[in-house]
């Protein structure tokens, strides 16, 4: 296809505005899917964006349309709203000329449209606003656009209005597409340059590579070269996404596709490298990307019922599919032998944690996540620690840093009294105000992302009717006057169970956290003491007294059935619990300690 | 084959407020037609005959009148032969002297009397229509009608009460030298009057702490007055254990006739249908009145034999589990065995895997670890 006839586009939101609506009604209106084939969101492949109704992974997809005559081949690449997934947003918008900025017209503009529109600007794209949900009662299109102008800066007469649902104005905006979206840029060397911007792993094709082809041609059968890890491959297969794979002969530059090269492991390829031609290789690797920075750690233990090695070989497999996440053996003194994880953030923790179950028939037990700290010893050493258990002897420690991070909050003006009061108990430093519009304001802060990253957006929602948004990028590094709770149960500290915390509020957290725990830990055959203890020295007590009595009186022939039921409902109980010592501690209780609701 | 048949009489004339069993009050239904529907029921199902124990429970047997009831029995016994054990419930509200002596003239030869409490306002709370001294002439009238084998439920933790009226009850218990004493902690089923005005609030289960003495007190009692704790809830005088019952716990086949009954048969668990007449109408169109048919898995059929042998105090024959089963209790309990050994909650004698003292107050929490494979 003549390079003047593509268009790489993709479709960037705030989360639930309706990105893969949209895609839905291209695809149909291309005839790309047809009525038969169709389902909602169809893009949303995996049985966890089904359910959950929102997208976790970018997808690529082409359609041919044709207009006034010219046949155009156009790329889209769906991609998710949630903040935890930005990184896979910035790697689409490599692959990409132009952006669709989805807003939903009853909601505005939102911390992610921000972020996302900001995110298009950097990586040069041409923008095409596009006003969605107008058929909602309570779209308020007019008032939307002025948001966008007032704080993107884009044309509010640009604006598209559209129904993803209905379909009024998709027509429009898809020859919109045609028209004001640029091609492919022509780079002119000759050698071949192919971006990974994203893979996949299939069980009997092994690793499927997303490519933008940026110079040169690819057909099956060359022998490719990965600039980065300097891997050699053959060529086994060429492909587009239509949206399932089918099979072309070649690809050229400006192209999106896929590439199947017998590559066996995900780890054998980077997602940002540059495929080349072996017997004539490119001068010089395309940028790339940066690496997706892990911001929640988390540990991952067996349950009672699962061991080791099944654990491990579920993160292996599920690695070949998700490689922004990290995992690396890990003991515990308490807890045994399981696995250091990171993650993007807590969605994408939970998200992971349910394949893994899901997936592998497996039961985990999880520590509460917790943030990055920086140490600075007196030996002057400095080096990142990733749970608080790997705190060093407060002796030697010159200085404690923790990560902070931008935060930008969208909410209706009448709630920022509300917000300055969160703000200020989560030690959040306020740096400017803007308002978007006459009734709503855009709050930027300063904050230790310790405080924000659990149940900061819960709270935040709560106290705005649930109508604030918010977004967050890591700053850097900042000392902070911080100390480590232990808690002992049944005398022993239960290493999973520290918590870094601010000094100001060590305390009172300590005490929170023991009443956390007594609610959270059932009762046993014996009773419990809990224990909070700061730097050696106990700061609070509880006590989980023993049950006295757990016995059915009755249990004759007719209640055979019935009784086994409750019974193994008990037993299945205690299998997301981790036996330490002779306590059974459920998943919960790992988590309890974060909450510092009332 | 069975060789327990249970028969149960869905008919009560007041229903108590904390029972969870099916039953009807009888003037609201054709009686006759019910019985003879559960006689037709018998006359179909297969069992080894004559049946060993034979078990006539309810509702409250006597509620449909002496004489239906002496009639409904000798067509059973007919059926059934002449069982070794022939229990039949008795409410003290439904007994009189005559009931007694008839029921012996039968064949029946032990009663198992709802007695409950010998504490009247224990009796007015749970809605138990009689007086104590009822009680006491039921006792009397059985033994002066020839009965040697008399059994006594008694319920313990009722909302109110106290160890000392507890302590009460157990002291008449004893002295009416009976064979065999039940003694169940007072449970809230779903559903009964009872749960509801609990989950309302307006009652309060006693609290733990006193239920667990009431119940360390029972065995207590009734081992200084010469009975065997043989079950969770089951104190016999030697030779006096409920065989029929025994049947549950060892978790051997039996028979159950009768709306809402159940029935352990060749690895089949089936519940009759509970409604009194669709049973009536199932059975008279010659069809069969099971409502629930549960194939018990030969893993299933391990925790079941392992959570009922536990409730038993000898606890597991291992060895005859293992005929029984065909299974390795160790392979599918060995981490639960292991467990509650070091806890001092099981213990292993003889051969046999029991419940400790302590566990018994407990043994939910032991007994779960067994209701599937670790
Ligand atoms: N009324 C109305 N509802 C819409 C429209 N477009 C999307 N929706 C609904 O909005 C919800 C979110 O739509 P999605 O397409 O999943 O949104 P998304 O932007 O892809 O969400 P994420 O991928 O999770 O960020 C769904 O319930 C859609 O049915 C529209 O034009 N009108
Ligand atoms: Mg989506």
């Amino acid at each position: 296809m003549d390079i003047a006839n593509i268009r790489n586009f993709c479709i960037i939101a705030h989360i639930d505005h309706g990105k893969s609506t949209l895609a839905d009604r291209l695809l149909l209106l291309t005839g790309t899917v047809n009525q038969r084939d169709f389902k909602e969101q169809m893009l949303d492949t995996m049985d966890i964006e089904r359910e959950r109704g929102i997208t976790v992974k970018a997808s690529a997809v082409t359609m041919l349309y044709t207009l006034n005559g010219v046949e155009y081949m156009l790329n889209l690449i769906d991609t998710p709203g949630h903040v935890d997934f930005h990184y896979e947003v910035s790697r689409s918008m490599a692959a990409c000329e132009g952006a669709l900025l989805v807003v939903d017209a009853s909601q505005g503009v939102e911390a992610q449209t921000v972020a996302n529109a900001y995110l298009a600007v950097d990586s040069d794209l041409e923008i095409i606003p596009v006003i969605n949900k107008i058929d909602l009662p309570a779209a308020q299109p007019k008032v939307v656009a002025e948001e966008i102008e007032h704080i993107l800066g884009i044309n509010k007469n640009e604006c598209f209005h559209i129904s993803a649902k209905s379909g009024q104005g998709i027509l429009e905006l898809l020859e919109a597409i045609i028209t004001f979206l640029p091609p492919p840029v022509v780079d002119l060397t000759k050698q071949t340059k192919a971006l990974i911007f994203d893979s996949h792993y299939d069980e009997y094709r092994g690793v499927i590579c997303y490519v933008r082809l940026i110079s040169g041609r690819l057909n099956p059968g060359d022998k490719i070269l990965m600039m980065g890890s300097n891997r050699s491959y053959q060529v086994s297969e060429l492909g587009k996404f239509t949206p399932g794979m089918k099979k072309i002969d070649s690809l050229g530059a400006g192209e999106v596709g896929y590439v199947i090269a017998n590559i066996r492991t995900l780890s054998d390829i980077t997602i940002g490298d540059t495929i080349t031609l072996a017997k004539e290789p490119a001068k010089k690797a395309l940028p790339g990307y940066k690496k997706p920075l892990q911001m929640v750690f988390s540990d991952f233990y067996p349950g009672n019922n699962t061991d080791y090695t099944h654990l491990r070989a579920a993160f292996e497999k599920l690695s070949l599919n998700d490689a922004s996440f990290t995992f690396v053996p890990q003991n515990s003194p308490a807890l045994g032998f399981g696995f250091r994880c990171g993650f993007l953030g807590l969605l994408h923790m939970e998200i992971i944690q349910e394949r893994l179950e899901r997936e592998n028939d497996i039961e985990v037990v999880q520590t509460a996540p917790t943030v990055t700290y920086e140490v600075v010893e007196t030996s002057g050493e400095t080096y990142r620690i990733d749970s608080p258990s790997q705190l060093p002897e407060k002796t030697k420690i010159a200085e404690l840093r923790e990560p902070f991070v931008k935060l930008e909050i969208i909410t209706p003006k009448d709630t920022i009294g509300n917000i300055m009061k969160l703000s200020e108990m989560k030690r959040c430093q306020l740096i400017r105000t803007d308002y978007i519009s006459p009734t709503r304001v855009m709050m930027e802060f300063r904050a230790p992302l310790a405080e924000i990253v659990y149940d900061f957006y819960d709270q935040l929602k709560g106290i705005s009717r649930g109508y604030a948004t918010m977004d967050y990028e890591f700053i850097g590094f900042e000392v902070g006057d911080l100390v480590k709770i232990d808690i002992l149960v049944n005398k022993a500290i239960v290493d999973a169970l520290s918590l870094i915390v601010h000094r100001s509020i060590a305390e009172a957290r300590g005490r929170k956290m023991l009443v956390k725990l007594r609610k959270a830990i059932p009762r046993h055959q014996f009773e419990i003491p809990l224990q909070a203890a700061i730097g050696g020295k106990i700061i609070a007590r509880e006590s989980i007294k023993a049950f006295r009595k757990d016995v059915t009186a009755k249990l004759y022939g007719g209640d055979v059935t019935r009784k086994m039921k409750v019974l193994k409902r008990q037993k299945e109980g205690k299998k997301r619990m981790k036996s330490i010592g002779s306590v059974q501690i459920p998943q919960q209780a790992f988590m309890s300690i974060l909450d510092t609701s009332d | 084959m069975p060789k327990s048949v249970y028969i149960h009489i869905p008919f009560c004339k007041s229903k108590c407020l904390y029972c969870g069993f099916y039953s009807k009050p009888p003037n609201q239904y054709d009686v006759k037609k019910v019985l003879n529907a559960e006689i037709a029921e018998l006359k179909k199902s297969s069992f080894s005959k004559p049946a060993q124990t034979l078990y006539i429970g309810g509702g409250s047997p006597a509620s449909v009148g002496i004489d239906s009831l002496c009639e409904f029995l000798s067509k059973v016994v007919e059926l059934t032969g002449k069982a070794d054990e022939f229990t039949v419930e008795i409410n003290p509200a439904d007994a009189d002297e005559n009931l007694l002596v008839n029921l012996k003239n039968i064949g029946v030869n032990r009663i198992s009397i709802g007695a409950q409490s010998f504490i009247q306002s224990e009796l007015d709370f749970l809605g138990r229509k009689y007086s104590v001294e009822k009680i006491d002439q039921t006792i009397k009238n059985a033994k002066q009608a020839g009965f040697n084998n008399i059994g006594l439920d008694l319920i313990f933790a009722v909302p109110g009460s106290n160890l000392s009226n507890w302590r009460q009850t157990l002291k008449k218990a004893i002295q009416a030298d009976v064979q065999h004493i039940s003694a169940y902690s007072l449970s809230y089923e779903k559903n009964t009057p009872l749960e509801k005005t609990k989950s309302a609030g307006k009652v309060k289960a006693v609290d733990e702490e006193l239920d667990r003495k009431m119940y360390e007190t029972v065995i207590k009692e009734l081992a200084k007055a010469g009975f065997e704790h043989y079950e969770i809830s089951n104190f016999a005088k030697p030779g006096f254990k409920c065989r029929h019952n025994l049947t549950y716990w060892k978790n051997e086949y039996y028979l159950g006739i009768g709306p809402a009954a159940a029935s352990y048969i060749g690895d089949w668990r089936i519940e009759n249908i509970s409604d009194i007449e669709k049973y009536v109408e199932y059975i008279e169109q010659n069809e069969n009145a099971a409502a629930e048919k549960i194939k018990i898995s030969p893993l299933e059929k391990a925790s079941q034999t392992a959570v009922l042998n536990l409730r038993l105090i000898e606890g597991i024959d291992l060895k005859e589990y293992q005929q029984k089963t065909d299974l390795d209790i160790y392979k599918f309990f060995g981490k639960s065995i292991e467990k509650n050994l070091n806890l001092k909650l099981l213990q292993l004698k003889d051969n046999r895997l029991s419940l400790t003292k302590q566990a018994m107050p407990i043994a939910d929490s032991v007994l779960c670890d067994f209701a599937q494979p670790d």
